[in-house]
């Protein structure tokens, strides 16, 4: 239901319409059947009533390509994908609208939750409408293929309401396509407003949430999957309470442009940062202004290194002394100071560069 | 007049003084030792093959000394223990009578050889012969250490002798400068490698951990960052192809621009260690607590990285210089190739006194009984009489004592020359109170005058300076200690002369600066780049204040952070521009997130959520596992995650390189085990122990 009907309905008698008495009557009596209205232009809109739950709605608003329709404008899917959608109906034998499943661009939740919202709303909106004469046929239906699952009391309880409320709603939301914004957005202390301390409704905020100076209604009701008059009695209940307000419509750019602008930019300077960042160390590299790779200190300058070399010869000198020490002469072979653990096998190298015979006396004739 | 024993060096005319010439051909003679002894030396070292001569290499002992010496470790190599003991009194006889205050080389070779050779003997007798080695070496930490496990292996008994063997071991270090050194430089060899190593791991691993907050705030450095899709129309947009190709490559130009960002430092030559330094600068806003205590620790390992290089290459730097040579004479022996270079010294630093003291001494053990020596000897003294260390003065009032000893004639020394002795020990004293050396010297000196009052009052100073003072000792002080007596054997008079302490490290440090940082680090190329390593300090110091301006604005800049409950990364400003709110957006949509959204799409987000999880549980605990403490940096438990690594790599690095590097070979211990040493592998069982029971404890958080 848009908004446009409810002004339309304000100000009527308070006799209620005739489709209202129907489903009353069929809600106390537990009657089955299909009630058809007449439509302008000769077609037929109608729906099931099958155990206190409206079951089926056939209305042009929840036709296949009206579905198709509501998920093309939500977003969901775009106008490209239709044709695969046709084909993956018409290669399951299934209707359009649930083509998209099997096309995988939309799951089977998210269908039966769009179309089960559709069928809703158009029949709250028949229930209000009192120039409807709905013609009812309390027989059961058989073979019946569910489409939906909308209990009676709800219905008839929610349209009562919205008849109430409606009047209180259109002086603040006149139009869907108004804009809203949040009042704290505009005062210089909006940066300590806590989401936990709002005091609104599941509902509202909700609504609150995609509320952000941009976004009309319409646009809103379609991000949350409510109806235009929901997001409607939402924002006029958050209005009164001076949460939100009024944002001129003037200068406001769609959401799909302005994202799209976004994107680039950021495209574009992240492009210019690195091939800035690039370039700038190719030319420091090529004219030799830095050098990504300092000349290598050799193992015979690098301190440390040579400290790991000469430990051999440190100890050989050390064991010599020693070995001098112990036995008054000088050691005459390598294995001489090995023997008695005054040198490591590793350490021969540094024996023959010292000069001391790295051979055993006796394997020199072998 | 006593038969004095053959002294090790060149017995001869005394030397006459140096004339203006020689210290010209001196100069020369050191020009050609400076200038072409290097070369000759890296010519030597060329690889080119063995040399037809081998160089013989002794140590610089006088030649009694050295054969007790030999003697001494064919009876430990026999364990012959009753020929030990009777060798090691007699090294103590030597050494006190050549005046040497340290036996270096003979100790350390007792260390090498004493626990095989005592391996069956009583620990009583052990005791024994450990405490008269220790005598020959006094201020030997390692002979002190030696003395500490002996004690302790006698069990109960061994506990208090063993804690004061090892309290003296520590002050003991304090007057052996080249063991410190040594031992410095080879804890900071493996220490500097562990250090480095764990710097560029730790900060490779925050910035690992912490790279999506940095990417966000780098991202947030340019325009319009992509709003997160709330409503059903911007979902279905950003699953556009359009959308999808621009989101990836904004992706990837956005990652190469944080990882461009991070190589910057290494690409223009900064090297590795600093570059560390500003990861963890850059790592800093996103850090928790401890991780901030960990990057200050990182910090401060980065300072003090030169400090650790020039501990290692302190002891080489050292060994070449004059103040090594200078302090080895004094404390240990000198032999006679290294008097030129002291004569040089002396020339070049006329107001430095260890080169006429070394000198000095040289010339006093030449020739002990000449008064000419001695009177040469105490003339190179006179000058620095009133160095404030007092060992000038002492060195000089035993001279002097020498001198009136050398005067005796008919068993009564030259009163004029004993009285100069007291005058030059009371002058000694003043200088350096309570110096046992000084005490020792006046306790004879006044004997020698038969001032027995004095004597006595000396000789209880003496007892009170040093309440462990060797008794026998005292007992020969107070018989010599008489005109007649001290004539009668000048010799014995002049063993129980103390040699003074001199101010150890200043001696060391007397020609390199120990605080002179070094030129490079282990591979500097890679380590260092192109900066300079004396910047290493300043850098760490200005990564603490950077840590510490940190802490202080961290709240009060829109730094991004990840929501601890669906892990999503945001900053307050980037969550403002989505909802309004400083909130999480993810957490947020989740709450009022319109009925009819696809399911998938939750799903698809929650699993994503659930797989990185689920990754991070199970490589984490892999990498505990494999690195110990690598996990438990990727998984925010930094401290743990450093030590671990600390201590890992330090067990490696033993493991690899198993015999330090930098060996003393001026008291070489020999002794060396093939097998690898103890501690490294039961390190590395512990480090993986501890790392994997840190997994089971922590594996629900």
């Amino acid at each position: 239901m848009t908004t446009e009907n409810l002004q339309d309905q304000v100000g009527r008698p308070t006799e209620p319409p005739l489709m209202f008495s129907m489903l009353v009557q069929a809600m106390r009596q537990n009657l089955q059947g299909t009630v058809s209205i007449d439509m302008p232009g000769g077609e037929t809109a109608s729906f099931v009533v099958s155990d206190g739950r409206v079951v089926q709605v056939s209305h042009p608003a929840t036709s296949s390509t009206a579905i198709l329709g509501a998920l093309i404008r939500s977003g969901i899917i775009s106008d490209r994908d239709v044709p695969a959608v046709e084909r993956a109906a018409r290669k399951a034998s299934i209707p359009l609208d649930e083509g998209v499943v099997p096309a995988g661009l939309v799951s089977k939740g998210t269908l039966a939750t769009m179309r089960e919202a559709l069928c809703r709303e158009t029949v709250v909106a028949m229930l209000l409408d009192p120039s409807q004469k709905p013609v009812a046929r309390w027989t059961p239906v058989r073979g019946l293929r569910e489409a939906c699952a909308l209990p009676l009391p709800f219905l008839l309880r929610e349209a009562q309401r919205r008849h109430q409320e409606l009047p209180s709603i259109r002086r603040v939301v006149s139009d869907p396509l108004n804009v809203f914004g949040r009042t704290a957005a505009t005062r210089p202390d909006q940066a300590q407003e806590r989401w936990e301390d709002l005091k609104i409704g599941a509902g509202e905020r909700q609504v609150y949430f995609f509320l952000d100076g941009r976004r009309c209604v319409a646009d809103i009701a379609l991000a949350t999957c409510q109806s235009e008059y929901e997001v409607s009695r939402a924002i006029a209940s958050m209005h009164e309470a001076g949460l939100v307000r009024a944002v001129g419509n003037t200068d406001i750019v769609p959401t799909t442009a302005r994202a799209s602008r976004s994107a680039l930019r950021r495209l574009v300077a992240l492009l210019a940062a690195v091939v800035f960042l690039v370039a700038g160390i190719a030319w420091a590299s090529w004219t030799g202004r830095i050098a990504p790779a300092p000349p290598l200190v050799g193992g015979m300058t690098d301190p440390y290194r040579l400290l790991l070399r000469e430990a051999p010869e440190q100890r050989l000198l050390g064991a010599m002394r020693l070995y001098h020490l112990a036995f008054n002469h000088q050691a005459t072979s390598f294995q001489d100071l090995a023997d008695l653990r005054f040198v490591l096998p590793g350490d021969v190298r540094a024996a023959i560069r010292l000069g001391l015979n790295a051979i055993p006396e006796g394997q020199e004739a072998k | 007049m006593e038969v004095i024993p053959a002294p090790w060096f060149t017995i001869g005319e005394q030397r006459p003084r140096v004339p203006s010439r020689l210290w010209v051909c001196t100069l020369i003679a050191s020009f050609f030792l400076v200038v072409c002894l290097p070369t000759a030396r890296g010519l030597a070292s060329e690889p080119h093959g063995p040399t037809s001569v081998a160089p013989v290499y002794v140590y610089p002992l006088p030649p009694g000394i050295a054969h007790e010496g030999g003697t001494l470790l064919s009876s430990l190599q026999r364990r012959d223990m009753s020929a030990v003991e009777l060798s090691l009194s007699r090294l103590e006889a030597l050494k006190n009578e050549a005046g040497i205050i340290n036996l270096g080389p003979i100790a350390a070779a007792f260390r090498g050889a004493f626990p095989d050779a005592s391996a069956n003997i009583p620990s009583g007798v052990a005791t024994r012969i450990v405490a008269a080695a220790v005598r020959l070496a006094p201020d030997d930490p390692e002979m002190r250490i030696l003395q500490a496990r002996t004690e302790a292996l006698r069990g109960f008994d061994g506990i208090g002798p063993a804690a004061n063997a090892l309290g003296e071991a520590f002050s003991a270090f304090g007057r052996h400068p080249r063991d410190i050194s040594i031992h410095a430089a080879n804890a900071a060899t493996y220490l500097l490698g562990a250090i480095i190593l764990v710097l560029l791991v730790s900060s490779l691993a925050l910035l690992t951990r912490h790279g999506r907050l940095l990417a966000h705030d780098v991202g947030d450095l340019f325009p319009s960052a992509p709003a997160t899709p709330f409503s059903a129309l911007e979902m279905a947009q950003s699953r556009r192809f359009r959308a999808i190709v621009g989101s990836g490559l904004t992706r990837i130009l956005g990652v190469s621009l944080v990882g461009l960002v991070l190589l910057l430092p290494i690409v223009m030559g900064f090297g590795l260690v600093p570059a560390a330094a500003v990861w963890m600068v850059l790592v800093l806003p996103y850090a928790g607590r401890s991780e901030r205590v960990a990057i200050a620790a990182g910090f401060i390992s980065v300072a003090i990285l030169p400090l650790l290089g020039a501990m290692v290459l302190l002891p080489g730097r050292v060994a070449s210089s004059d103040g090594a040579l200078m302090w080895s004479s004094l404390k240990e022996s000198v032999g006679d190739d290294q008097l030129p270079a002291f004569a040089h010294r002396s020339l070049e630093h006329p107001d430095e006194p260890w080169a006429p003291v070394i000198l000095a001494r040289m010339e006093t053990r030449r020739a002990p009984m000449s008064p000419v020596a001695l009177e040469a000897a105490a003339a190179r003294l006179v000058p620095f009489a009133t160095d404030q260390s007092g060992v000038v003065a002492t060195d000089l009032a035993n001279i002097r004592l020498r001198l009136a000893l050398v005067s005796c004639h008919q068993g009564r020394p030259d009163t004029a020359r004993a009285s100069a002795s007291l005058q030059a020990f009371e002058r000694a004293l003043r200088l350096a109170p309570g110096s046992t050396s000084v005490l020792r010297g006046l306790t004879l000196s006044e004997g020698l005058l038969g001032d027995r009052i004095g004597m006595e009052k000396s000789l209880q100073a003496l007892v009170a300076a040093t309440p462990n003072a060797d008794l026998d000792s005292l007992v020969r002080m107070r018989a010599l200690a008489s005109p007649e007596a001290a004539c009668g054997s000048p010799s014995l008079v002049m063993a129980e002369l103390g040699m003074p302490s001199v101010p150890d490290w200043t001696v060391w440090f007397s020609d390199v600066d120990p605080w002179a940082l070094p030129p490079t680090l282990p591979m500097n190329a890679w380590v260092m780049g192109r900066t300079p390593v004396g910047y290493l300090p300043s850098i760490g110091l200005f990564g603490l204040v950077i840590l510490v301006l940190a802490s202080i604005v961290r709240g009060l800049l829109p730094f991004a952070s990840s929501c601890s409950r669906c892990q999503t990364v945001s900053c307050p400003s980037c969550n403002r521009e989505a909802s309004g709110f400083d909130y999480c957006p993810s957490c947020l949509f989740e709450q009022v997130k319109p009925a009819f959204l696809d399911p998938l799409d939750v799903v698809a987000l929650q699993r994503r959520r659930e797989q990185q999880r689920d990754w991070s549980r199970i490589v984490h605990p892999l990498l505990c596992l494999t690195i110990p403490g690598l996990g438990q940096l990727l998984a925010g438990r930094p401290l743990r995650g450093v030590l671990l690594l600390l201590v890992l790599f330090l067990a490696v690095g033993v493991v690899v390189t198993p015999h330090p590097p930098v060996i003393d070979t001026m008291a070489y211990a020999g002794d060396l085990g093939l097998e690898l040493p103890l501690w490294p592998p039961i390190a590395l069982a512990v480090v993986y122990l501890a790392s994997a029971l840190d997994t089971w404890i922590s594996r629900t958080s």
